[in-house]
């Protein structure tokens, strides 16, 4: 205990002796985490506006005219027994006279003395979450279903969608993962400095008798520290600037921006994971 | 304790230590005497393995350098303790956290740690000046609290690599008789120097190595 308790004061007594370059490491890890960090919160937020626009994905089934509304309920019935489905609602032909009728204000019955248009099925699908929705296989089996005329569906919007969404996803994780490499190589040299500032230090631990774990353990606990710090900063003014937006956008929009404990919880681990990697760096090939 | 077997080192450039033989008891007091670049402190750095010999042995306790594992050479060094020339106290903390170092190595807790810094202190005559910083303390003070650290582990051996290399005559003689004093509580001690004159009158065992051969033992 009181070993580690050393080597935690050796690990601050590092940042502390070494103001500026530590400085510069934070301010570093800070910006990273704040790009990073609004990177979570859009991806946190879009998903609440792609699982909106997915939930209204829907597919329209035209029976063929000469099926009888019972028919189409029993296909319907297997239509439910598919996977994605979330619900089947039927519009026999009667109610699609009627919505012509509302719409057009014309009676097709009476013009035409018999009613040409089918019953139809409006589907909804079930909403994937982060999944990407592939409409194409369902589509192929509702076809193969009995008394199915057309299947109609916005399958390039879908489409479209989903790409950008995706596409999207990516980048922001190539860009990520551009900026923690820089952040590393950051920390590692500021290490490395401290490493070089501390090498009387380093040869009296040795001459005493340390182990090469105690005299890493105050670099990688300096590097993990700065990492922290910065995700710290980065995290309240994640927390400043959405609360800010959402106090501000409050009359113009529905909905609240949010920044969750997992996106917290996601920037700490980020800060630790850099700050090990990049101190364990700067000390790995003067130490050996 | 030590012993080096026929005992070869040899740096790129030639020089180095050559068949060396050498016993050295616990609790004796013995000097390690020679001109600059003679090899007393390729000496010392084989003792407590910094280097290892390109042929022969050398055996410090229970360590023998062609056995020793490389996960294992801090143990060895903390049965030894080590003085410098330069003092190597470091300028970053106050001469009481120098000499406790050594102690947060081996994980003692705090009491303990300032009651065995305080009574070397005091040994050492230094318990006054413990807040100080190394800059705030005069050459044979720096020595004094360099031997305060090397003593703190209570080592079976002290390696003093000419400790009084920096030092005015009385002070160095004062830091001789500090480290005679220590040695008849039991502690071995080696110190290497290349004033002879210093160390003539005092009777103790003195190796002479010159040009990495020893000459006299």
């Amino acid at each position: 205990m009181s070993k580690l308790l050393f080597l935690f004061h050796e690990g601050f007594r590092n940042v502390w002796r070494h103001k500026l370059t530590a400085v510069t490491a934070i301010m570093s890890v800070f910006l990273v985490l704040l790009v990073i960090g609004i990177f979570i919160v859009i991806q946190q937020n879009s998903h609440h506006l792609i699982d909106r626009i997915r939930s209204e994905y829907k597919i329209e089934v035209f029976f063929e005219n000469e099926a009888t509304d019972s028919e189409a309920q029993e296909s319907i019935e297997l239509m439910k027994s598919l996977d994605g489905i979330q619900s089947v609602k039927l519009i026999t032909k009667q109610d699609a006279l009627n919505i012509y009728q509302n719409e057009f204000g014309e009676d097709l019955n009476e013009m035409l003395g018999f009613n040409p248009l089918p019953a139809s099925a409006v589907i909804m699908l079930e909403k994937s979450g982060n999944t990407e929705v592939n409409v194409e296989p369902l589509i192929r089996e509702l076809n193969q279903l009995p008394n199915v005329g057309e299947v109609v569906y916005e399958g390039t919007l879908i489409r479209r969608v989903e790409y950008f969404y995706n596409t999207s996803l990516r980048i922001i994780t190539y860009i990520a993962i551009g900026l923690l490499i820089i952040t590393i190589i950051v920390i590692s040299n500021t290490v490395k400095l401290s490493v070089y500032a501390k090498q009387d230090l380093i040869h009296d631990l040795r001459s005493i008798g340390a182990t090469k774990l105690f005299i890493k353990t105050p670099f990688i606990i300096e590097g993990m520290l700065e990492g922290m710090i910065g995700a710290l900063l980065a995290i309240i003014s994640i927390l400043l600037v959405v609360h800010g937006s959402n106090a501000y956008f409050n009359d113009l929009v529905t909905f609240n921006i949010e920044f969750n404990l997992i996106g917290i919880a996601w920037i700490l681990i980020i800060a630790v994971i850099i700050g090990f990697i990049g101190s364990y760096r700067g000390i790995r090939v003067l130490l050996k | 304790m030590i012993s080096f077997d026929n005992v070869t080192y040899t740096y790129p450039n030639g020089m180095g230590v050559f068949n060396v033989h050498i016993r050295i008891l616990p609790g004796e007091f013995s000097f390690l005497i020679g001109p600059s670049g003679a090899g007393k402190t390729t000496l010392i750095k084989l003792i407590y393995m910094d280097l290892f010999p390109d042929k022969g042995e050398v055996h410090v306790n229970r360590f023998a350098s062609n056995k020793i594992k490389k996960r294992k050479i801090p143990h060895l060094r903390r049965d030894i303790g080590m003085i410098f020339q330069n003092f190597n106290l470091l300028y970053d903390r106050n001469l009481f956290e120098n000499v406790a170092l050594p102690l947060h190595v081996v994980g003692c807790d705090r009491k303990e740690i300032h009651d065995r810094v305080m009574a070397l202190l005091i040994e050492v005559g230094l318990d006054d000046k413990a807040e100080f910083f190394p800059h705030e303390l005069s050459g044979g003070e720096q020595q004094r609290g360099c031997i305060a650290r090397g003593l703190v582990k209570d080592p079976d051996i002290i390696l003093a690599d000419e400790p009084t290399g920096n030092l005015d005559p009385s002070t160095a003689m004062q830091i001789i008789q500090l480290l005679e004093r220590i040695n008849k509580k039991g502690t071995a001690v080696l110190m290497t120097t290349h004033n002879y004159r210093l160390i003539k009158e005092l009777g103790h065992r003195f190796i002479e190595i010159k040009d990495g051969i020893i000459q006299h033992q």
